[in-house]
């Protein structure tokens, strides 16, 4: 059905050296660059219990029996009482890696960034999200407050426990090399563009050709979209392979981490459809649109700063839910760090509605039969 | 009788209050080379959109080969080609693969592709740059791929809309020859230009729009006959009285005069020739001539009269 044209919409596709440039050449830079910055503390890193210090201005049953759960001898925790005025000593003297303040609120200090620090600030932030829903059980059902504390302190200890115990140990530093794969499928977007415009007499010269040729606009689009999906599925592919045996970064089973990557490029070029496809914007302004969307998308999910997500999930859990890059992430976490086959598939599906809206939008923008002007 | 190739019946088209083409009527025959002429923003791009369905339009009929024209009549569209204002190619594609390309929109056998793409490149005398990209390409011979792309799947009919802007002489000259070899193959063409001197030399008809309207349809002969002025004549004289100036602006054929001592300049409307009995009575009045010299107008001049010779880019 789609025939020579859908060859020579593929050879486009590689010859686009801007697209290829974005979604290949820069990825590896990046990720050559994260893994040079990093080989330091992946070298000097070895998980042993974070010492830390807990300053009580106020009592708190609730985060006391956390803390206890995460510290002992399967714990993550070395915590120590102590007065504020010590504790601010040992930090400075990096004899702890950072200090709880249990006031109103429960408060985390760190003097330093690295590894430690972001599983703290990861510990407390999962902390305040949960001690909102004892708050909200404490007002609305005061008799369910024993087994609501219960039932954190478990989450809390399974946390500690799934941190370490599953299908392989988790590296926060990973997170960077799934936002790079993330970022690669967004950054698809820009050969999405392309998709419309070279098909739409409204958009361009070429697609003003294409208009009056004896081809129907659904097979020159679908072809155009494959012909994309599949350069660009191949360069996420490339990418993973990139991390896994260039880098040395799990993704996790390969299988998996290829759909992963097939799956975020599907977006990816159903999202550059979609803006491709709105009408009186120049493909530049465009691309212009597009590339800085991609790289907010993954700066939200963690690409620039590891604990972003979780600040994001505190804050606005809602980003989270949408934001493809987030997802992308989660899809591999779920994966290489849970082995959660059914977190696995609800993700996908998750990509897919959010690429078949994209695509749908795209699809009714491109379906007019002729233009008011051009 | 030539069958009838394209037939615009009442074309209406607005932008917002703007008529971009006011009931428009034009009947374009087979193996015509059909010149649309007009000032910017007149309508000419505009209607050659509707004709091709990419525009859509307010009121009117547009048939083609007899039937009518949609964006969906694909039967229709594989006999049509396309040489758009705007060069229309691949960057990322080298000449033949750019041709190929399009051929391909229309052509399914390879073997048959090869042939076209290869007459084609033939055709605008590319076969030195099949390899080369458009960047690496001049600005005719650009001119050219984009000639060969719109040509390449031999197409019946052919709209050529400005075609030659930004060329040099030559490429100008080569792509005018091979628009009358794809006429005298049996294509039918519709040409727009701002360039008068190239409808002149190609055009079997040429129609005149103004502000969306037809103002004016003809061979170039007949348009010329519009104009107020057939001929003008200019003599050198000695010795000429005023009573030979009377009779001479006395003459049917005769409607204005200039006269400065020695130069004689007379405006004539008329089917033939003035300068012989303009000559007659200067020697009856034994008025000596030096160089004696007439001029016809051309396209221009008719266009101008027709048009009026106001900017309109300046109404846009």
């Amino acid at each position: 059905m789609f025939g020579r044209y859908f060859l020579y919409c593929i050879l486009l596709n590689l010859k686009a050296k801007e697209v290829i440039m974005w979604i290949v050449v820069f990825p590896m830079a990046l990720g050559l660059m994260f893994k040079l910055a990093f080989s330091n503390v992946y070298e000097s890193f070895e998980f042993k219990e974070i010492p830390v210090a807990v300053v009580e201005n106020k009592d708190n049953p609730v985060f006391d029996t956390v803390i206890e759960n995460l510290s002992g001898e399967e714990g993550i925790l070395k915590p120590q009482y102590i007065e504020k005025q010590k504790a601010e000593e040992l930090l400075f003297s990096g004899e702890i890696k950072g200090i709880f303040y249990v006031d109103d609120k429960i408060s985390l200090s760190v003097s330093q960034s690295g590894v430690e620090q972001t599983i703290l600030q990861s510990l407390s932030n999962s902390y305040i999200h949960g001690e909102k829903a004892i708050m909200d059980i404490m007002e609305s059902s005061p008799e369910k407050l024993p087994d609501a504390i219960k039932a954190m302190s478990d989450t809390a200890t399974n946390y500690g426990e799934e941190t370490r115990l599953v299908n392989k140990e988790i590296d926060p530093l990973d997170t960077y090399f799934y936002n790079l794969v993330a970022m690669v499928c967004l950054c698809v977007s820009t050969a999405g563009v392309y998709v419309a415009t070279s098909n739409q007499a409204n958009l361009s010269n070429v697609g003003a050709r294409t208009e009056c040729s004896a081809k129907s606009k659904t097979v020159r689009i679908l072809s155009a979209y494959l012909a994309t999906i599949l350069v660009a599925g191949a360069c996420s592919i490339l990418s993973v392979s990139y991390v896994n045996f260039v880098l040395g970064v799990s993704t996790g089973d390969l299988l998996t981490s290829y759909i992963t990557g097939i799956l975020g490029s599907i977006f990816g070029i159903s999202l550059g459809f979609a803006v491709g496809s709105i009408p009186k914007i120049k493909e530049t302004a465009k691309m212009a649109i597009l590339t800085p969307l991609s790289l907010a998308l993954c700066f939200l999910s963690g690409l620039m700063a590891a604990n972003m997500k979780g600040v994001m999930e505190m804050y606005c859990p809602i980003v989270n839910d949408i934001n493809p890059a987030a997802i992308i992430c989660d899809m591999f976490s779920s994966m290489a760090v849970y082995g959660n086959v059914s977190g696995y598939i609800m993700l996908c599906v998750k990509l897919l509605i959010i690429s078949a809206v994209c695509l749908i939008f795209g699809l009714l923008m491109t379906r007019r039969k002729n233009y008011a002007d051009i | 009788m030539a069958n009838t190739v394209v037939k615009i019946s009442n074309l209406v088209k607005n932008y917002g209050t703007l008529t971009a083409v006011d009931h428009l009527d034009l009947e374009i025959k087979e193996g015509e080379i059909y010149g649309l002429l007009g000032p910017n923003g007149s309508g000419k791009t505009t209607t050659i959109s509707c004709l091709l369905s990419l525009l859509s339009y307010d009121e009117g009929e547009i048939e083609i080969f007899g039937k009518k024209m949609s964006s969906t009549a694909y039967d229709i569209k594989k006999d049509i080609g396309v040489v758009l204002q705007n060069v229309a190619v691949f960057e990322q594609l080298n000449v033949y693969q750019n041709i190929d390309c399009f051929c391909s929109l229309y052509v399914k056998d390879k073997k048959k592709r090869q042939e076209l793409v290869w007459e084609a490149i033939k055709f605008v005398g590319l076969e030195d740059f099949v390899k080369f990209y458009p960047k690496k390409l001049s600005g005719g011979l650009l001119r050219r791929l984009n000639i060969a792309c719109g040509i390449v799947h031999k197409p019946k009919l052919i709209f050529f809309d400005e075609p030659t802007v930004a060329v040099d002489p030559q490429s100008r000259n080569n792509i005018l020859d091979g628009i009358l070899r794809l006429r005298d193959e049996g294509c039918t063409i519709i040409y727009t230009s701002h360039y008068m001197e190239e409808v002149e030399q190609i055009c079997s008809r040429i129609s005149i729009i103004d502000k969306g309207r037809k103002v004016a349809e003809g061979t170039k002969e007949q348009l010329k006959q519009l104009v107020h002025t057939t001929e003008t004549i200019l003599i050198e004289v000695e010795g000429l009285t005023n009573e030979g100036l009377q009779e001479i602006k006395s003459q049917g054929f005769v409607t204005g005069t200039e006269f400065d001592e020695h130069t004689l300049k007379i405006y004539c409307h008329s089917d033939g020739h003035c300068l012989l009995p303009v000559l007659n009575i200067l020697e009856k009045h034994n008025v000596k001539t030096g160089g004696a010299y007439t001029k016809l107008p051309t396209l221009n001049d008719v266009f101008l009269e027709i048009t009026g010779k106001e900017l309109r880019d300046k109404e846009a």
